[in-house]
């Protein structure tokens, strides 16, 4: 089965969730459910080396998932969300290579179930130290100060280099499956459902922080700061703290895209894949969280299967992708921002806007004639012709609207 | 709001479109035998009756775009052979090149992609990242821990130094380079014969190639070091750095440094009237890049291009673009070039893409003799390559891939830049 | 603890030899500072650019080295054709004026409705593709290349150092260029409108200013000024495809030091990267290197920007005036 049917099928049910009838939360968990469905069936219908792909879009995702909380919810440029992947993939080398690069500390491998938490708090505190600095840092000023931080991890990587394996780099064993599942799945299988179960869990997170008090704070310091501290918020502290949410989800990113290469060094992440990231996140659609996967999806195929797509057209050609491919990868992206500005996911939700009359339609039996007539819609259920909104002068004010 | 359902849909147009035209992507080849061939010779992968896959990723697009001439080059090679020489026991070689924009993730992505969609018989890399991103996957596959079914990853430009340890790494990356370390322990050993007791001052870049070379010359010189600097690689100006050298006064000034840097050396020291000898060691380093970066187009600035090089003393592993352009191995590279590469103009990727092929062809050739062409009959063909002599190697310099050390080329060819910008050797 | 034996090891690896210090060598460290102003000159005449796109359109213009290296690949080939390098110049800046007109008309434009992300995205998504396109067209453009300096590369004597008539060139261009700006700002009723049309759209508009075409001027006149710094870049880094990625970085970070909206910041903020650049290299301490040059002075202007955070000129508040 080949993997485009899959996404097909994925956005056809998107669209499907937005133009179908019933409530908001019903369709919204349905189409939660059929998509896990249909990842967890994913790496079991297609090729190995797809599902290795769809692996690394796991893990971009949650790096995407971090960038998101601090640039979409906290209005924060912040282009070093490479550095702190850079940072988890090596905590995952130290840890697990055998070597001994900290002493006492990694005498012996750790488990994988260890290294996770571990990165995302190394990465974490990492990000505590931007996020202190970014209070004095506005705008273009945090841009340029996080990308320099993204810049100058591998200079440091590189020159120090007694624990970091300088150019050579560190070599690691391939991550087992644990113990029960070992003989059920394959390696490549169980790459796979840790990545999908880490995004899970790390969106499942995001979700409920977005939702609470915290999530409503972040979002208002990024409206306007000094009406934030108005209501009370205390805006040091969230920054900060979404700071460190969004680097320690970077480094367990950096975990799960390390894991298959088995091999770390100062140029495994480049500066260059911060500014990809953050590209990518403005096309997926900066403020909405489930904007990570198509975001990651288009980090993944742009440079690969898209590049060479344009190659099939007749009149372009081969000798295009071959000589320009880069060229290819920036006309696209100009076209996804062109087309759709606000990104894939806000274009999902603008969508709904569309939805068909009998989709507006409760589920509630009624016995309603519509007649083709847009009835407007109370309190969920049809108005009496004659029926109004507002409320009378002589009406009793305490009466129940 | 119409705009955004057409949007939409168009883009759900165009997903269908990728969706057809994808209905005729293969379905993975499993490791199913090749039919027997006339000759009795065993396969496994990446071999038909009628034509041999091998695979190469690298930068084309990116960051980093040098595997562009590499891959031209061997691809070029490849179809000369296929269409002057017949091919290669009694097949074609088909040449498949990725991009992977030299970056580790998309190298190892290719990577499987070209074992498992493509089913190569062997495939190579450009840039240390790309290929220590690939190399932990071709030597175990499946991630098992048992490397039997591993894949060759055969003369690659660039690796860590640890590759060349086979009980580590038993598939490869067989680097085609020398390892940087040795390369300029080998230059080093010839400038002590030359110059006994000497003061060097030592520029080098900080990365693999730049702290290797380095530690690779401090290792083999016998003189004195007076002064160290480095440098990022992608500095614009290094002009504090070379005042810094200049104020220890070296007879030497050892350079572990790209191509890019020469050029504002040579005038720093031209300008200060600094009399120092220029040691340079880069691999594929020679009048060829210098005179690129220095020389221009007219012959004004080329002659004053000539006098600034005059005297630096190289080492060399391939044929240099300039000082060789005699040489029948040189004129034969360019004619491969322009009927088969598009007229793709010749440096030193390029020649690297084509010693790089023409060492396939040879392991080709040594396997399907031996009647096993399978992956580790082709490894094992490798092997036994010692001492073979591409055509573009310089004179002298010979491969040197053994069972027990998976190096290419080892030695540096080392020769000084005349005023003329030919090569004189030196030992 | 081996931990801390790690830590202690990591600060006093590798020993790099130092310079004399300055005291013991003002030749050197004036030379150093020297060299630093002439290179510094044409990293601000980048970060003019920088500022002049921002002021008008409150953008980070990431694609502003990728023109200049563009115009300066085409300039190359009309040199190698046999122009003279005087009217290829003149050729380039034009070009790149060009060049950033119509990609701010065709491209910017169309998404300065949505949010400011995006236009960012799109600067971004820009410089890929112009480099990209260079890389095409130019196939061998990968190896430096020889780029020829319009004012001679032979070394000038200046009493306690020698610099060479390239960066004295350099030098005077750029002080041209910006005396040429601060007159035409302050003097000509166009730069009064760009002024204003930065300052306050609405208000401009009602004057009668047509604030469209003064943000194109401005767009305009940033791609010419980063094709006269790429040009006179080239000759001392090689012309090679990737030669404009450090510059616009250090160009960036003078800006932002500057003051990101003021001219007179960026060049200030230009010729002390460029000098802290050179200084640094020289004097780093051994257990830095002086291969962290990069990250040092990108640390640094951090630093100072947590004590300023507007910049040396820059107003509180990130006002615009």
């Amino acid at each position: 089965m080949t993997i485009w049917v899959l996404w097909l099928v994925t956005v056809l049910l998107c669209i499907g969730a937005v133009l179908g009838p019933g409530g908001l939360r019903w369709r919204l968990s349905a189409l939660t459910l059929a998509l896990i469905t249909i990842a967890c069936l994913a790496p079991f219908l297609l090729p190995v080396y797809r599902v290795s792909q769809l692996t690394r879009m796991w893990s971009l995702a949650i790096s995407l998932l971090g960038l998101n909380i601090i640039s979409g919810y906290g209005g924060q440029v912040s282009l070093g969300q490479g550095a702190f992947m850079l940072m988890g993939a090596y905590t995952l080398a130290i840890l697990t290579d055998g070597a001994e690069q900290l002493g006492m500390v990694d005498a012996r491998p750790w488990p994988f179930w260890a290294v996770l938490p571990v990165a995302g708090g190394v990465a974490g505190a990492a990000g505590v130290v931007l996020g202190v600095v970014s209070l004095r840092w506005r705008g273009v000023f945090l841009a340029l100060g996080t990308f320099a931080a993204a810049l100058a991890l591998p200079h440091v990587l590189l020159r120090y280099d007694n624990f970091s394996g300088g150019a050579r780099g560190i070599r690691f064993p391939a991550t087992p499956p644990p113990e029960f599942l070992k003989g059920l799945i394959s390696q490549h299988e169980w790459l796979y459902f840790l990545g999908l179960l880490s995004f899970l869990v790390a969106f499942g997170l995001c979700w409920n922080l977005h939702r609470g008090s915290w999530g409503r704070a972040l979002v208002a310091t990024r409206e306007s700061e000094l009406a934030a501290k108005a209501m009370g918020v205390n805006v040091t502290r969230i920054r900060v703290e979404a700071f460190a949410l969004s680097a320690g989800l970077g480094g367990v990113a950096g975990v799960l895209y390390a894991m298959p290469l088995r091999f770390v060094m100062h140029e495994t992440i480049e500066p260059l894949e911060s500014i990809y990231l953050f590209l990518a996140l403005i096309a997926g659609g900066l403020g909405s969280l489930p904007a990570a996967i198509p975001a990651a999806a288009l980090l993944i195929y742009l440079p690969t299967d898209m590049v060479q797509l344009v190659g099939r057209l007749p009149g372009l050609g081969v000798e295009l992708v071959a000589r320009a491919p880069g060229l290819i990868q920036g006309v696209l992206v100009v076209v996804i921002l062109l087309l759709l500005p606000y990104g894939i996911i806000p274009a999902l939700g603008q969508l709904a806007t569309w939805r068909p009359a009998w989709a507006l339609r409760s589920w509630r039996p009624l016995a309603v004639q519509w007649r083709g007539a847009r009835v407007p819609l109370w309190k969920g259920r049809p108005m009496a012709p004659g029926e109004t909104l507002r409320r009378e002068a002589t009406d009793d004010p305490n009466k129940e609207v | 709001m119409l705009k955004a359902v057409v949007k939409l849909l168009a883009l759900l147009f165009m997903g269908l479109l990728v969706v057809a035209c994808e209905a005729g992507e293969k379905a993975p080849v499993t490791g199913t035998p090749a039919a027997p061939s006339p000759v009795k010779l065993k396969t496994d992968h990446g071999v038909t009756d009628t034509e041999i896959k091998i695979g190469s990723t690298g930068g084309k697009s990116g960051g980093y775009t040098l595997g562009l001439p590499f891959q031209t080059a061997m691809e070029a090679y490849f179809k000369k052979v296929n269409q002057e020489d017949g091919g290669v026991c009694n097949r074609k070689i088909r040449f498949i090149g990725e991009d992977d924009q030299g970056t580790a993730a998309l190298a190892l992505d290719r990577a499987r992609k070209l074992v498992e969609q493509d089913d190569v018989l062997a495939l190579n890399a450009f840039r240390a990242t790309a290929v220590m991103g690939a190399a932990s996957y071709l030597n175990d596959p499946d991630g098992n821990r048992d490397p039997s079914d591993g894949v060759p990853y055969l003369w690659t430009i660039g690796g860590s130094v640890e590759t060349a340890d086979p009980a580590k790494w038993p598939w490869g990356p067989i680097q085609l380079n020398p390892l940087y370390y040795d390369f300029s322990k080998s230059l080093a050993e010839v400038i002590n014969r030359l110059f006994p007791g000497a003061k060097a001052a030592i520029l080098f870049q900080n990365d693999d190639f730049g702290r290797d070379s380095a530690a690779g010359f401090k290792a083999g010189f016998t003189g004195t070091v007076v002064a160290e600097q480095a440098h990022d690689p992608n500095a614009p100006d290094i002009s504090g750095q070379l005042a810094t050298l200049r104020a220890a006064s070296p007879d030497l000034l050892v350079v572990g440094s790209s191509a890019r840097f020469m050029p504002p050396l040579y005038r720093y020291r031209e300008g200060q009237g600094w009399q120092v000898r220029v040691v340079w060691l880069y691999p594929y380093g020679g009048s060829a890049a210098l005179m690129q970066a220095l020389g221009g187009t007219d012959p004004a600035s080329q002659q004053q291009a000539l006098r600034l090089i005059a005297g630096t003393i190289t080492g060399q592993f391939l044929l240099d673009p300039f000082a060789d352009k005699d040489h029948p191995a040189m004129r034969e590279h360019v004619r491969i070039l322009n009927t088969y590469g598009g007229g793709f103009r010749p440096n030193e990727y390029t020649l690297a893409g084509q010693a790089a092929a023409e060492l396939y062809v040879e392991a080709i050739k040594r396997a399907c003799d031996r009647g096993d062409l399978t992956r580790k009959g082709l490894l094992q063909a490798a092997e036994t390559m010692a001492g073979f002599h591409p055509s573009v190697f310089k004179e002298g310099v010979n491969l040197e891939t053994s069972p027990s050390r998976h190096v290419g080329a080892a030695k540096a060819a080392v020769g000084e830049i005349q005023p003329d910008g030919t090569i004189r050797p030196l030992r | 603890m081996a931990l801390v034996e790690a830590i202690v090891a990591l600060l006093t690896q590798t020993a790099v030899f130092l310079a004399p210090k300055p005291w013991e060598n003002w030749s050197l460290f004036s030379e150093q500072i020297a060299r630093g102003v002439a290179i510094g000159s044409a990293y601000a005449l980048v970060a003019l650019a920088i500022v002049l796109v921002f002021r008008s359109s409150e953008l980070l213009n990431f694609a502003q080295g990728e023109w200049g290296m563009f115009t300066t690949f085409v300039a190359w080939s009309l040199v190698v054709a046999g122009t003279a390098i005087g009217v290829s110049y003149v050729a380039a800046i034009a070009l790149g004026a060009a060049l950033a007109a119509v990609m701010f008309w065709g491209l910017v434009m169309r998404v300065r409705e949505t949010l400011p992300l995006t236009r960012v995205a799109v600067t971004i998504a820009m410089f890929l593709m112009f480099n990209s396109a260079a890389v095409w067209i130019y196939a061998r453009g990968q190896l430096p290349k020889y780029f020829p300096s319009p004012f001679g590369l032979q070394a000038v004597d200046l009493g306690p150092f020698t610099l060479s008539r390239h960066e004295l060139g350099t030098l005077s261009v750029s002080l041209a260029v910006m005396l040429l700006l601060s007159w035409f700002f302050t003097r000509t009723k166009v730069g009064l409108a760009m002024r204003a049309a930065a300052t306050n759209p609405e208000a401009s508009r009602l004057m009668g200013i047509n604030v469209n075409r003064m943000l194109t001027l401005g767009w305009a006149m940033g791609g010419a000024l980063g094709s006269a710094a790429a040009f006179l870049i080239a000759p001392v880094t090689g012309l090679f495809t990737a030669f404009m990625f450090p510059v616009l970085i250090y160009a960036f970070a003078g800006a932002v030091l500057g003051g990101i909206i003021s001219p007179p910041g960026a060049v200030v903020g230009g010729i002390l990267i460029g000098v802290g650049e050179n200084l640094l290299g020289t004097y780093s301490p051994s257990w830095l290197g002086s291969e962290m040059k990069l990250p040092l002075i990108l640390m640094t202007i951090m630093a100072v920007l947590v004590v300023r955070p507007m910049g040396i000129f820059g107003q509180p508040g990130g006002g615009r005036a």
